[in-house]
């Protein structure tokens, strides 16, 4: 089962964790990130750092070996950002961090050089999901670094939603959370609300395009409202999915989708206790 | 007892019909004799009535006949807006059959509130909306003068245009349907908390409903269902309410009140009371909200806003 919920620190992530961290204006990226680099070569990982946020002057700890990557090489000179090439690299450099011995791999991804704004929220939560399967299924620890003053609270709560971790304190994080829990596995935890059913939407889309045919796990689902259950019902109506399975939701999720009359519908989702 | 009418199919839409009566005795000849007609005309009847009304007429009829059917309304719990749809339901299930339906729809008026009386007429009244175009049907309401309230039945009176009396069944002269006057909403009770929510807050308005109901008792699988219906009500103040709305609640006699007030207005007066149409996905917040909570008072002009309140029952000490 992986961790999920905000961490007050980058040193205490761990293999196989993806973490959205919204950069404050005021903190910088230095500060936060010089123990989570030079903790990669305490535990033998390969450093890998996408962007250029530490010049002029890279903070102490920084391994000499990390890898330094030019945005403009991975986002390519097209209008549009590719993202592909960003998960290309990680899944790439993971295979070969164990190949070349490391522990694992280590990334850092500063996205206000890889992607701008304007692509949408739903461009970056398909790119975030599609990363976290794959870091869920590497061996490899992924910090996506969003500022805070480039992408704006409303995109970062719907981005925030799709990673399993969060560097924050407090209560603060999105809503609800999905991500990869196992081959087409999916969990959702928190709540989903009208506040966040366009992510939620969103994400559902993203993973049924990885996967025909998905499992939801609810398990730590508190609750979803009408628009949650529409978002869903959408998803599973439209596009390419032929069937979601909705395993552990608690007995008022299920009452909800009856009584919102899905469960009547010619709509592919199966929900089992 | 005679009928003007002997038939459903002789106009469309619903003939709904009050039927005063004092006592049991008098309960039994006019619902017997209705059921007799409809089975002299081959049509069938779906019986709601409260349980000790149904072991009457049970008791009464020659042994068990295919055509009158108690209908199961346990489920359907106190809220009165899930009355409509189930009545759609039960008609739209025997409609298959081809033959033309009646109905028996009784209320159990025993411990209701002030809030709850109001919207039991507001039902009676919509009724009369809710079935315009819909398959030709009769429904009969059967009150009983020795123990309602007689301005109650006043009241629901002027939402019938049919009565059965002495003088068999009538068109009540003079029937229009008026525009509904609601009565006006009881003043909050004091104290009661307050909290002014906008877009992102939704998180913040369970909290308060939680801190409010937490002394009481209120947890688990009901404490979901009100969050459920909270989140409702509130989202839909910030996406067709002005984009913020004032959260009140307070306890009275054992039931949790969330008052919701924003600047939108509700025009539909039969909102969440339409069974989700299977053609399409939108719309069934206000439908789930009715079926979460044991009563739900919609108030809505132009000129006010709208004001929802929620009624959830608490667990006893």
């Amino acid at each position: 089962m992986r961790k999920s919920g905000v961490t007050p620190t980058l040193d205490l992530v761990d293999v196989g964790e993806h973490v959205c961290w919204t950069v404050d204006p005021l903190q910088g990226y230095a500060a936060a990130t010089s123990a989570f680099l030079a903790d990669g070569e305490l535990f033998g990982d390969k450093v890998v750092i996408v962007g250029s946020p530490l010049a002029p002057f890279p903070p102490a700890g920084v391994p000499r070996d990390a890898v330094l990557v030019d945005p403009r090489s991975v986002r390519g000179d097209g209008p549009t950002p590719d993202l592909g090439s960003m998960r290309g690299l990680v899944r790439r450099e993971a295979d070969m961090a164990g190949r070349q011995g490391y522990r694992a791999l280590r990334v850092l991804a500063v996205m206000d050089q890889l992607v701008s704004p304007e692509v949408g929220p739903d461009v970056l939560i398909d790119h975030e999901l599609r990363l976290d399967e794959l870091v869920a299924d590497s061996e490899a620890i992924m910090v996506c670094a969003y500022g805070r003053d480039r992408f704006g609270a409303a995109i970062l709560d719907q981005v925030a939603c799709v990673h399993p971790r969060e560097l924050g304190n407090g209560r603060s994080g999105p809503s609800f959370r999905m991500f990869n829990s196992g081959p087409d596995s999916w969990t959702v935890c928190g709540v989903v609300d009208s506040d966040g059913a366009a992510a939620f939407g969103a994400a559902l889309v993203a993973a049924t395009a990885l996967s025909p045919v998905l499992r939801l796990r609810l398990d730590e689902l508190e609750l979803m409202d009408a628009a949650g259950m529409r978002a869903l019902a959408e998803t599973a109506v439209g596009g390419s999915v032929r069937r979601i399975t909705v395993e552990g939701a608690n007995p008022t999720v299920r009452a909800c989708w009856e009584m919102l009359g899905y469960s009547n519908c010619e709509i592919p989702v199966e929900l089992t206790p | 007892m005679t009928t003007e009418t002997t038939g459903v199919a002789d106009a469309a839409g619903l003939r709904h019909e009050i039927y005063s009566y004092s006592g049991e005795a008098q309960f039994l000849t006019g619902v017997l004799s209705f059921i007799d007609d409809a089975l002299a005309a081959d049509e069938v009847v779906l019986v709601s009535v409260p349980k000790d009304r149904e072991r009457m007429l049970r008791d009464e009829l020659t042994g068990p006949d295919p055509s009158v059917v108690f209908m199961d309304t346990s489920a359907l719990g106190r809220n009165p807006a899930r009355l409509i749809p189930a009545w759609q339901r039960w008609i739209s299930e025997r409609a298959g059959e081809g033959r033309p339906v009646r109905g028996i729809g009784e209320t159990d008026w025993n411990g209701r509130g002030t809030a709850e009386i109001e919207e039991l007429r507001y039902h009676e009244w919509l009724l009369n909306l809710a079935f315009t175009g819909s398959p030709a049907w009769w429904l009969l309401c059967p009150y009983d003068t020795g123990t309602v309230d007689p301005e109650i039945i006043r009241g629901v009176s002027r939402c019938h245009p049919f009565a059965l009396g002495d003088g068999g069944h009538r068109q009540v002269p003079g029937f229009v349907q008026e525009p509904f006057v609601w009565d006006d909403l009881e003043p909050a009770c004091d104290p009661f908390e307050e909290f002014s929510y906008t877009r992102g807050d939704l998180a913040a308005v369970r909290d308060k409903v939680v801190a409010c109901v937490t002394p009481y008792g209120l947890e688990g699988d009901r404490l979901r269902e009100t969050l459920v219906a909270v989140t409702e009500v509130a989202g839909n103040s910030i996406a067709h309410g002005g984009g913020r709305g004032t959260l009140r609640t307070w306890v009275r006699q054992g039931t949790l009140v969330c008052e919701f007030r924003d600047e939108g207005v509700m025009s539909d007066p039969m909102i969440g009371r339409r069974a989700p149409d299977a053609r399409s996905l939108h719309g069934r917040g206000m439908w789930l909200v009715h079926q979460l909570c044991d009563l739900v008072q919609i108030r809505s002009t132009p000129e006010t806003g709208t004001i929802i309140r929620l009624h959830i029952a608490l667990p006893r000490p």
